[in-house]
C-alpha cells in the first residue's frame, strides 16, 4: 500500500496523458532497479523522471528503506496506484484551454473521486457540449444530437414567417 | 445505418465499454456495467458479439465477425440475447450461422419471427413417447439399426467414410415425405457448402431444406453458433407442426472450436485441453430434440449429429460425450469401407436404443431374420481362414450371406422405400430373389406407380415374414421380371 503522501501526490494527476507519462517512466526505472546501487538509482530519479513521481518514489522510499527489494516493491506499488486511478473520458467540440482543465478536474476531484483523471479527446462533429464516458456509463450532453430537431423547428418557423411575410408565397 | 443504429442503442442504454484487448474472437471490454451473460452487444464498426463471461473488470465477448475489430473501439449492449430470424421464408437458403443468407435470393424479412439461439430444452410434460419410425430409404439403417421420429442417433466413424451421404440420402427421403431438413454444416470447405446445396437441389427437395453453413475461415464465434442457430430454426418449424430432421456434420470440429475459444479466453484446460464445459456445450444442444406435443399433436426434430473417429477409435473423449448423449450411434467401418461395402455400416457395433419400438412386428423380425443371417454368416466366414472344408449348410449360409450383402449394397443417388425393402427381404429369404439388380427395380417403380401401390399392400395385410413371404409369392410377377 502506498502512503497517503504519495496518494496525494498520485491524485494530483490532471490528465490520462500525465498518467501515461508516468507509466512510461516507471517501465525506465524498472529496468535500472536491478542494475543500480541506491545511490545511482536517485541520480536515475533525478535526471529520468518528472519531479512529481521522483518525488513520490523517494516519500515511499523513506518508510520501505533503499533495499533494491524496497526500490522494486515502491515502484510497483506507484504503477498499480496510477493504474486504479480512476478515468473519465470526455469528448469536446474545440481545444479547451489550461486553465478551464484544471477547473474541471478540480471540480471532479472535490466532487466525484479524488484521483479522478481526465481523457479529453476532440470532436468537431458534435459542435458544442460534452459527451461525458464514466465507469462505462454515457452521457450525451451535445449539441450535436437534438440539432436534427433543432434544425426541423427552425426551417418550419422560417418558412411559416415566409409565408406570413410575402403573402403566401413559399421562400 | 450502423452509426445511426449504434448512437440509438448507447442512448438507450447509456452505457458504453471500450475494447481493452483482442485476441482472434475474443475481445475483452472495460465498461458495459449492467451487461448480461448471453447478451448481445454492438461494436462501433457493426460487428455484432455475444457475452461470453463476465468479472469485476471485463467483459469477455465472442465477436461474430471475421473482420476485426479495433482496440479502443466503443461497445454498445443491444439489450437481448443472440436470436435469429425465423420464418418459412428460410426453406431453399443457404443461411450463415447468424440466419443470413450467404448467397442465393435475398429473403424477404418482413414476415420473420425472432427466436432465441440459445433455449432451454422442453421439459418431460411436452413431451410424447417416440412410436414413429422414421425411415432413412438405406436399407441397412432401416432394417437392422431402425430409427424413430425425435430420436437422437449419431452417425460415427472415421473421415470419408460415408457418413455425410447416408445423412444426405435421408434428408431426401424424409424431405420427399413432407418433412423438413434442416443441415448444419460446421466448419465445412465452401466447395462441400456448395455440394450439398447441388445434391438437395438435383433430388428435388430443396424447397423442404435449410443449410446453416460456415466455413473454416469464418470465425470462431460464427462457428460455435451454426449448430444452434439450425437447432432454432427447427424448431420454429417444429412449433409449426412439422417434423424436422436435423443434421449436424460434425460435432468433433465442434468441439476443436470451442476448444479454442476457450483456451483463447483463458479457460483452464481439462481433458484433452478441452473445456469443463464441454458436455454441456453439446448436451444442452441435443436435449432440444425429441418428440413433442404442439397444440395437441406430435411434432418432432430427429437429430443426428456426426463425430468423426481417428483410426475407428470410438473411446476418445467427445465420441464418447456424444455417444452417452443420444439414444444410439450407427458406426461407419474403415475396414468395411476398405473391403468395399457401402454403405460401411457395421450392424454388430451400431446400437438403437429407441428405435425397435417404433417397428411393427413384421418388421422386429425382419431385423431378427437378418441378425441371424449376418451372425451366422460372419461365424462361417472365420473358418475359412482355416481353409476347413465346409458342409452344403454352411455353404447355403454363405451364399444367403453374400446376397445380404449385395441387398445392403446400396449407392448415394438410390432410396429404397421402407415397405419395399420388407418386400425384397422377404423375396430374398424365400430364395425367390438373389439381391442383385436392385437399381432396375427401383427405376421401373419411379415409372409405374402400381408397383409401389402392390408392395405397400403386402406389407400392410402381413404382420409376419411367413405372410409377408406367402403375399410376395402370390404376387411375384409384379416384381420378379424387374430383378432378373
Amino acid at each position: 500500500m502506498i502512503s497517503e503522501n504519495t496518494q496525494e501526490i498520485l491524485n494530483g494527476i490532471i490528465l490520462k496523458s500525465e498518467a501515461v507519462d508516468w507509466l512510461r517512466e516507471l517501465d525506465v526505472l524498472d529496468q535500472s532497479v536491478y542494475k543500480t546501487d541506491a545511490t545511482n538509482f536517485v541520480q536515475t530519479l533525478e535526471k529520468e523522471v518528472n519531479s512529481k513521481l521522483s518525488l513520490a518514489i523517494m516519500n515511499e522510499l523513506k518508510i520501505k528503506g533503499d533495499g533494491i527489494e524496497a526500490r522494486a516493491e515502491a515502484l510497483r506499488e506507484i504503477r498499480d496506484g496510477v493504474n486504479s486511478l480512476p478515468e473519465i473520458k470526455l469528448e469536446v467540440a474545440v481545444d479547451l484551454p489550461t486553465a478551464m482543465i484544471k477547473r474541471i478536474s478540480k471540480w471532479l476531484k472535490e466532487n466525484v473521486a479524488p484521483g479522478i483523471v481526465l481523457d479529453i479527446t476532440e470532436n468537431e462533429e458534435i459542435m458544442a457540449g460534452v459527451r461525458i464516458t464514466y465507469l462505462g456509463r454515457y452521457v450525451d450532453l451535445s449539441a450535436e444530437k437534438n440539432w436534427t430537431e433543432v434544425w426541423k423547428q427552425v426551417t418550419s418557423e422560417l418558412v411559416t414567417k415566409g409565408e406570413t411575410s410575402y403573402g403566401g408565397n413559399s421562400v | 445505418m450502423v452509426e445511426i443504429q449504434f448512437e440509438k442503442l448507447l442512448e438507450q442504454f447509456g452505457e458504453v465499454g471500450f475494447v481493452e484487448t483482442l485476441s482472434h474472437s475474443i475481445a475483452k471490454i472495460k465498461g458495459l456495467p449492467e451487461v448480461r451473460m448471453g447478451e448481445m452487444v454492438m461494436f462501433e464498426s457493426g460487428q455484432v458479439g455475444q457475452v461470453m463471461a463476465l468479472d469485476s473488470e471485463m467483459v469477455e465477448v465472442l465477436v461474430l465477425s471475421k473482420s476485426a475489430v479495433k482496440v479502443g473501439a466503443r461497445v454498445v449492449r443491444v439489450g437481448r440475447t443472440m436470436t435469429v430470424s425465423v420464418g418459412e421464408q428460410l426453406l431453399a437458403h443457404t443461411l450463415d450461422a447468424l440466419g443470413r443468407p450467404i448467397w442465393g435470393e435475398p429473403i424477404d424479412a418482413s414476415k420473420f419471427e425472432f427466436r432465441p439461439i440459445e433455449m432451454v430444452p422442453s421439459g418431460i410434460v411436452y413431451r410424447k413417447k417416440i412410436s414413429k419410425q422414421m425411415s432413412t430409404g438405406v436399407v441397412l439403417v432401416d432394417l437392422m439399426i431402425p430409427l424413430g421420429m425425435g430420436q437422437r442417433e449419431l452417425v460415427i466413424g472415421d473421415r470419408k467414410t460415408g457418413k455425410s451421404n447416408l445423412l444426405l440420402q435421408a434428408a431426401v427421403y424424409q424431405a420427399r415425405l413432407g418433412r423438413i431438413c434442416v443441415y448444419a454444416a460446421i466448419a465445412k470447405k465452401k466447395s462441400e457448402i456448395k455440394r450439398i446445396e447441388a445434391f438437395l437441389q438435383e433430388k428435388g427437395v430443396w424447397g423442404n431444406s435449410v443449410v446453416v453453413a460456415t466455413s473454416a475461415q469464418d470465425s470462431a464465434g460464427e462457428i460455435f453458433l451454426c449448430p444452434y442457430t439450425a437447432m432454432s430454426i427447427a424448431e420454429y418449424f417444429r412449433d409449426k407442426g412439422r417434423d424436422v430432421l436435423v443434421i449436424f456434420d460434425d460435432m468433433t470440429s465442434h468441439a476443436q472450436f470451442y476448444r479454442e475459444l476457450s483456451l483463447i479466453s483463458g479457460r483452464f484446460p481439462g481433458r484433452d485441453s478441452y473445456p469443463g464445459d464441454i458436455f454441456h456445450i453439446h448436451s444442452r444442444l441435443l436435449e432440444r430434440g425429441g418428440n413433442f406435443l404442439v397444440d395437441g399433436k406430435e411434432a418432432s426434430i430427429t437429430c443426428l449429429p456426426i463425430a468423426e473417429t481417428v483410426q475407428g477409435d470410438i473411446t476418445g473423449y467427445i465420441q464418447t460425450n456424444l455417444m452417452s448423449m443420444t439414444d444410439g450411434h450407427i458406426f461407419f467401418d474403415g475396414e468395411l469401407f476398405f473391403k468395399g461395402r457401402r454403405p460401411a455400416i457395421n450392424p454388430f457395433v451400431s446400437v438403437t436404443r429407441v428405435g425397435h419400438q417404433t417397428q411393427t412386428s413384421l418388421a422386429r423380425e425382419a431385423g431378427r431374420v437378418l441378425l441371424d443371417l449376418l451372425s451366422g454368416y460372419e461365424r462361417t466366414q472365420s473358418f475359412l481362414k482355416f481353409g476347413a472344408e465346409l458342409g452344403e449348410s454352411s455353404r447355403q449360409i454363405l451364399t444367403m450371406g453374400d446376397r445380404v450383402l449385395a441387398f445392403f449394397d446400396q449407392p448415394t443417388s438410390k432410396i429404397v422405400p421402407y415397405s419395399m425393402q420388407l418386400v425384397l427381404l422377404a423375396m430374398l429369404v424365400s430364395g425367390m430373389w438373389n439381391g442383385k439388380n436392385l437399381n432396375k427395380l427401383l427405376e421401373a417403380a419411379e415409372k409405374d406407380n402400381t408397383i409401389m401401390e402392390a408392395v405397400d399392400g403386402m406389407v400392410e395385410s402381413s404382420d409376419s415374414m411367413n405372410k409377408l413371404i406367402d403375399q410376395v409369392r402370390k404376387s411375384s410377377e409384379k416384381l420378379l421380371p424387374h430383378l432378373s
